[in-house]
């Protein structure tokens, strides 16, 4: 009898069910998420497509054939042509000629490339054919001359060439370790803009550590700077840390220091470019090093730049992209450039594809980067979110003894120890998606690329308030995780300005959990009206928790780190303001990129943060992303 | 307090045969507190969510009643719901993945773009049994202690997750109509006046459905009989006749079967699974069940004990947010969860004592 | 065949040689096979990682020799090395926040004693839930936030968990060896010296064995687990304090699954799940295996979602084989 009972009783549940199946308005919320069509004309002009042959033209106003310098430039641009599967062609004058050059600049827009790269050598007077390039839909960037699209008044992409600033205080910084009395700047062209800032650098860093600094004013005169110098150390005796701002400054530098006598002991010395009497001297000690601006990164990173924006729709995050300063000191003198040497690389990663969708985009940038570039990677990670074992992996993969490493400095201090190994072992360490950079974070790795996580959601946070609202959440999926954790304060901070008071929601990795908590959370606070998810595993929850409540796109503001397929729909209906990209396939592919350049060419990362974003995504440019979500952005 | 001992002495009498009356009672008990004291917690909001959070872990708490009224457990069966999740999804909807693709190359009715509901339905249920049957084999033919087995296959099957997913993650944009059959909004409920602010959702009436028919399985049919005696004594069992390999690769293959299914219910909602999917969950059913009044050494517990665990979990959970306790924020939960599984343990025991003696 | 039935007991009387016979061919395999393995950084890596988990696996061992389980021993770790920290950074004395750290971790530990032994409940579930809670007091005074230690090393740390430079200094990359390692060989050639030679080791293994019997013979089997239970709470403390000395960060997730490392090495070392056989050698052998396949699997370049795979495959190759010679 009973168990008759159980099978009528199951029997009619499947009936009820099947029922429910039949109910109307089931899931009224839910969009159907076809892959949306309009826009994607604009998008294919702006992106392109992924796997076809690119053509680049670079156009600029001197070239190997009589200026040696321009070689170096060159060989960048063909190597990296070489090594990203694209087509470039150079036009320069055959002789100095401003006029001829932006002639050329509009010869080449008749051929209608998938990019141009140009030297701005005049802004005034290259700004017509630019904007030529520019009205014609073909992206431009600008490498070794300009001063940025804001400067020059010309909205092209971004400039690569060297920080004059960050080139000063870098090298500040450096002379400075090692302790000092009183320091000073040798500027033989007082007056000159680019000389000055370096000058300003060297000041600002020296004054972090406490030691006052002085310019110095030479001529040109080689014998009357030598007496210059000679007689400002009489009367300053003490000074001990000393800047040179080009070879035409080295030179009686070199000449002063024989004279008094003075040994690499007495002084720290380091100098702006490089001459073989600078990298003799680099050799012997006496000095510690030359800043380059790296133009073989100039040419390199042109077309690296162009291949981002046409083949994936990547923009350059900031108007002025540094190639300099790049040190050379005695070891990195020491070693020849060896551009066919096997690469090999691990990257140690906090989370990966398997768990989270950011990193499959990550994942991509370092495959796509390595395939083309011919290095070979390994990716470690810990199978769920685990620092110790985070740590323990860095640790083994010095074991390997690879040619580099990248890593997300996720902890600074939990990571130092098995950072500092490699970095012993005289590996070269990048990272790349967490961190603050060498200085923040106090472990001398060469860059970070990344964005700014405050920054981050402190622009998010004055978006999403900028409506106004009466209570902020901050759902954060893994509390503990400093990047995450800096989002969600400088989303606080934000909100905090315009008086709306906000929290963080710590949710679980466990969907369905997830959105029971944001959803008692809201049972508990019903006044919470701004919502901010870190990224497609908060997002998720977050989206099924307004299913199930039957919000509105006008009951609330939601705002997300990172895009997915998911979180593109929902700004495409309104339901999300934006989604904040910091462009992780860059940051993988920029990653292998630079250990590449590293260890193949001897070029340093000029600084140490390289940023990838922070870029906003909302309905007005999510066209131009959707093509791209998931695999490149 | 005389009085109140009598109550207990007759209420434990009356009910205490029954494995589901402890934990019962002392559900109804907290559920009173929490409708009293807990601000907010008396709506269907509140209620309806309590109960859809258990939607995925309560397949799987089902199954682990199985296992451990044998004497059994299973710590592998996170990594079923994923290979579950990973089938289901990317055959039901032909996603771009490396499953479609290798199911459509090995001549299997499906492709990117064609998804085949019933091939998905299929895979995510018996791919996940087999999994289930290889730790009952390896159980009974080694002889070594279930604990160990499924603690050595809980990494190799992850590992075979991750090669079948070949380590990326699904998320699928599509929705097809069968995806609210399984976990959608149940509208028919939600819309009476009744249940004025529910959330029910459609996995509740498959999980009840699962519910009865385990409950069923494991009290009125010989095999249920059958897994009571192997848990309770292998011995005495095998002297009755009882083939008790058998009944314990059953027991395990039944587990892996609702491991697929909370694999199915929970893609249904959230079209995404990650390689690591439900890490962990083993130990909250094993968690719920002995809430739920079961033995960690087999022999005695029943399903509906095991669902008023996990239950009573869920609305722990809620209580405590709902409470806004400040040491306690929702990612220290399972503190709450640790301190109720010991206090739970010495409750029943003592119950299940004073109903004996 | 009478030779090898001969053969399998005289190895039956030694629980450890599986797994010594097993660690010896894994290390020739990856000598052979992967570059860069004998190289002192991949060595002293392997002899440090393991160390750490190491000091509470020896307590671990003891306790599962005495039938019990401890599945709260992470969780300890991250409660223990969360008061070292945060001590440290109230401004207490190094020597003092030590002291305090180990002795919150021998409290925690005598609770699960107590629960264990007063109760009745099994182990695997009185520490389940002690596992679930302790971590709650971890997150709970840690703020669900890293603790970090900023300032100048105290000398203390360098006794904790000191590198040893001289012999690190011998080859480019620089090795990893540090205090951990001494430890952890003092912790098991301890234990496995009381273990075998005094009355209280005869007591946990007749614990183990035949609980029963050993209380007719008059051995306070409740005394024993709960000195364990003690035991393997200052172990799991300690660990996380020298782990602390070289990294001075922990995070709320710190020492999450170890209990299942832990329980896997004592299995692979030959330890019986339901007790009373098995020595402290093997499994402390046990572990040092689990980080060598960790360390080899990454110089031959495979995916590490693998070698979780590889490790449960072991484990379930250890157990059989141990299984097969041990029932005679």
């Amino acid at each position: 009898m009973q168990q008759r009972l159980y099978l009528i009783t199951t029997l009619l549940l499947v009936t009820v069910l099947a029922l429910a199946a039949c109910a109307p308005g089931g899931d009224s919320g839910q969009q159907e998420m076809a892959q949306s069509e309009e826009g994607e004309g604009a998008a294919a002009a702006e992106a392109g497509d992924a796997d076809g042959g690119l053509s680049f033209i670079a156009v600029q106003h001197a070239e190997c054939a009589w200026d040696s310098f321009w070689c170096t430039v060159q060989n960048g641009i063909n190597s990296a042509a070489d090594d990203l599967g694209v087509d470039v062609t150079i036009l320069a004058p055959d002789e100095f000629d401003l006029d001829k050059t932006a002639s050329l600049i509009e010869q080449a827009v008749a051929a209608n490339p998938d990019g141009i790269m140009l030297t701005v050598t005049d802004p005034i007077l290259f700004k017509e054919p630019i904007m030529k390039a520019i009205d014609a839909g073909i992206p431009v960037i600008a490498y070794n001359a300009g001063s940025g699209p804001i400067a020059d008044n010309i909205p092209y992409y971004t400039y690569l060439g060297q920080d004059e600033y960050q080139g000063g205080y870098l090298g500040g910084l450096r002379l400075a370790a090692g302790g000092g009395t009183q320091g000073v700047c040798i500027n033989q062209q007082v007056g000159h803009t680019g000389l000055d800032k370096r000058c300003a650098g060297f000041s600002d860093a020296l004054a972090e550590s406490g030691i006052p600094t002085e310019v110095l004013a030479i001529g040109d005169d080689p014998a009357e700077a030598t007496t210059i110098i000679g007689d400002y150390y009489t009367a300053n005796p003490d000074t001990d840390v000393f800047l040179t701002l080009g070879p035409n400054g080295a030179n009686p530098f070199y000449v002063f220091v024989e004279n008094e006598g003075l040994t690499a002991d007495d002084i720290t010395h380091g100098t702006f470019d490089l001459s073989e009497e600078i990298k003799a001297n680099i050799v012997s000690g006496m000095t510690m090093f030359g800043i380059d601006q790296q133009p073989f990164l100039q040419g390199y990173g042109g077309v690296s730049t162009l291949s981002m924006i046409a083949r994936y729709g990547i923009l350059p995050a900031l108007p002025v992209s540094a190639t300099g300063p790049g040190f050379v000191d005695a070891a990195s003198l020491a070693s020849e450039p060896d551009p066919d040497a096997p690469v090999s690389v691990i990257a140690v990663q906090h989370a990966e594809c398997a768990w989270d969708s950011f990193w499959c985009v990550v994942q991509n940038g370092i495959n796509t980067a390595s395939e083309m570039m011919g290095v070979d990677v390994t990716i470690l990670a810990p199978d769920e979110f685990d620092l110790d074992k985070t740590a323990s992996l860095i640790e083994q993969a010095v074991a390997a003894n690879p040619d580099g490493i990248m890593l997300t400095v996720t902890d600074p201090i939990l990571f130092k120890e098995p950072i500092m190994k490699a970095i012993d072992a005289g590996i070269p360490v990048i990272a790349y998606n967490a961190g603050s950079g060498p200085i923040a974070d106090n472990i001398p790795y060469y860059t970070y690329l990344g964005q700014d996580e405050y920054q981050g959601g402190y622009l998010g946070g004055l978006r999403l308030a900028a409506g106004g609202g009466t209570q902020g959440v901050c759902i954060n999926q893994q509390v503990g995780h400093t990047g995450l954790d800096k989002r969600c304060a400088g989303f606080v901070d934000a909100l905090g300005e315009s008086g709306i008071p906000a929290e963080v929601l710590a949710i679980g990795d466990d969907p369905a959990e997830a959105a029971t908590i944001i959803g008692d959370y809201f049972t508990a606070n019903p006044d919470t009206d701004i919502f901010l998810t870190l990224g497609p595993n908060g997002a998720n929850p977050f989206y099924v928790f307004v299913e199930n409540e039957g919000l509105m796109a006008d009951d609330f503001t939601h705002g997300t780190f990172d895009l997915s397929q998911e979180i593109n729909a929902n700004i495409e209906s309104g339901l999300t303001m934006f989604g904040i990209d910091q462009q992780p396939f860059l940051q993988g592919f920029g990653g292998i990129q630079a250990l590449n350049l590293l260890v193949r060419h001897g070029i340093v990362p000029a600084l140490p943060v390289t940023p990838t974003g922070p870029g906003f995504v909302d309905q007005g440019n999510l066209s131009v992303v959707q093509e791209l979500a998931g695999e490149y952005r | 307090m005389h009085w109140a001992k009598n109550l207990v002495d007759s209420l434990s009498h009356r009910f205490g045969r029954s494995p589901v009356a402890g934990p019962l009672a002392t559900f109804v008990v907290v559920l009173l507190l929490c409708l009293l004291f807990v601000p907010n917690f008396g709506s269907w909001r509140t209620i309806s969510g309590i109960v859809t959070a258990v939607s995925i872990s309560g397949f799987v708490t089902i199954g682990i009643t199985f296992l451990m009224v044998a004497g059994e457990f299973d710590l592998s069966i996170g990594a079923m719901i994923a290979m579950s999740g990973y089938l289901f999804g990317a055959v039901a909807v032909g996603a771009d993945s490396q499953i479609t693709r290798g199911l459509g190359a090995a001549g299997l009715p499906v492709a990117e773009g064609s998804g085949n509901l019933a091939l998905a339905l299929i895979l995510a249920l018996t791919v996940p049994a087999l999994m289930g049957l290889v730790n009952g084999l390896i159980l009974v033919w080694t002889r070594i202690p279930s604990f160990i087995v499924t603690l050595g296959t809980r990494q190799i099957y992850r590992g075979l997750v991750w090669l079948t997913s070949g380590g990326v993650l699904l998320q699928t944009l599509g929705k097809p109509p069968i995806f609210n059959v399984f976990n959608g909004r149940f509208e028919l409920l939600n819309n009476l006046p009744l249940f004025e602010g529910a959330n029910f959702r459609t996995a509740t009436v498959w999980l009840l459905a699962a519910a009865f028919l385990g409950q069923y399985l494991l009290v009125h049919t010989r095999i249920g009989n059958h897994v009571f005696a192997v848990g309770g004594n292998v011995g005495a069992a095998t002297a009755q006749g009882i083939r008790t390999s058998r009944t314990k690769v059953l027991c395990f293959v039944f587990s892996g079967l609702m491991a697929g299914a909370a694999g199915v219910i929970s893609f249904s909602q959230f079209r995404s699974v990650r390689v690591a999917e439900q890490a962990g969950v083993e130990l909250t059913a094993i968690a719920a069940s002995v809430v739920g009044g079961a033995l960690l050494n087999g022999g005695y517990g029943s399903v509906w004990g095991a669902l008023v665990g996990i239950l009573m979990i869920s609305l722990l959970r809620s209580a405590v947010i709902l409470l806004d306790i400040p040491f306690i924020p929702a990612d220290n939960f399972p503190a709450v969860i640790g301190a109720t599984i010991i206090a739970s343990v010495i409750l029943n025991n003592y119950l299940r004592s004073r109903a004996s003696g | 065949m009478d030779t090898i039935v001969r053969i399998r007991h005289r190895l039956a009387d030694a629980s450890e040689l599986v797994v010594l016979i097993s660690f010896l061919l894994v290390f020739l395999f990856f000598s052979i096979r992967a570059e860069n393995f004998l190289s002192l950084v991949s060595l002293t890596n392997i002899l440090t990682i393991a160390s750490i988990k190491g000091i509470f696996v020896v307590g671990v061992a003891m306790l599962m020799i005495s039938g019990e389980f401890d599945l709260s021993v992470g969780s300890i770790l991250a409660v223990a090395t969360f008061v070292f920290a945060l001590s440290l950074e109230a401004g207490t004395a190094p020597l003092a926040a030590l002291v305090l750290a180990l002795a919150v971790s021998a409290v925690l530990g005598g609770i699960n004693g107590l629960i264990v032994i007063r109760t009745g409940i099994p182990s695997f579930i009185a520490t389940l839930g002690t596992m679930l809670a302790f971590r709650g007091i971890a997150r709970a005074i840690g703020g669900a936030d890293f603790a970090r230690f900023t300032g100048e090393m105290p000398a203390l740390f360098t006794g904790l968990n000191g590198e040893f430079t001289f012999i690190n200094r011998l080859a480019v990359p620089a090795g990893s060896a540090r205090m951990a390692i001494i430890w952890f060989l003092l912790f098991a050639v301890l234990a496995a010296v009381v273990m075998r030679n005094t009355r209280f080791g005869s007591w946990v293994y007749a614990t183990g064995g035949s609980r029963a019997a050993a209380i007719a013979q008059g051995v306070k089997t409740k005394n024993v687990i709960a000195v364990n239970y003690i035991v393997t709470g200052l172990l799991a403390g300690f660990a996380g304090i020298v782990q602390f000395a070289s990294r001075p960060a922990v995070d709320p997730l710190r020492g999450e699954g170890w209990e299942l490392t832990a329980v896997a090495a004592c299995v692979i070392g030959g330890i019986w799940l339901s007790g009373g056989y098995g020595t402290i050698v093997g499994a402390a052998v046990g572990m040092l295996l689990l980080q060598m396949v960790e360390q080899g699997l990454i110089l031959l370049g495979v995916d590490v979602q693998l070698f979780q795979a590889t490790i449960g495959l072991i484990l379930i190759l250890a157990v059989i084989s141990n299984t097969y010679l041990s029932r005679q």
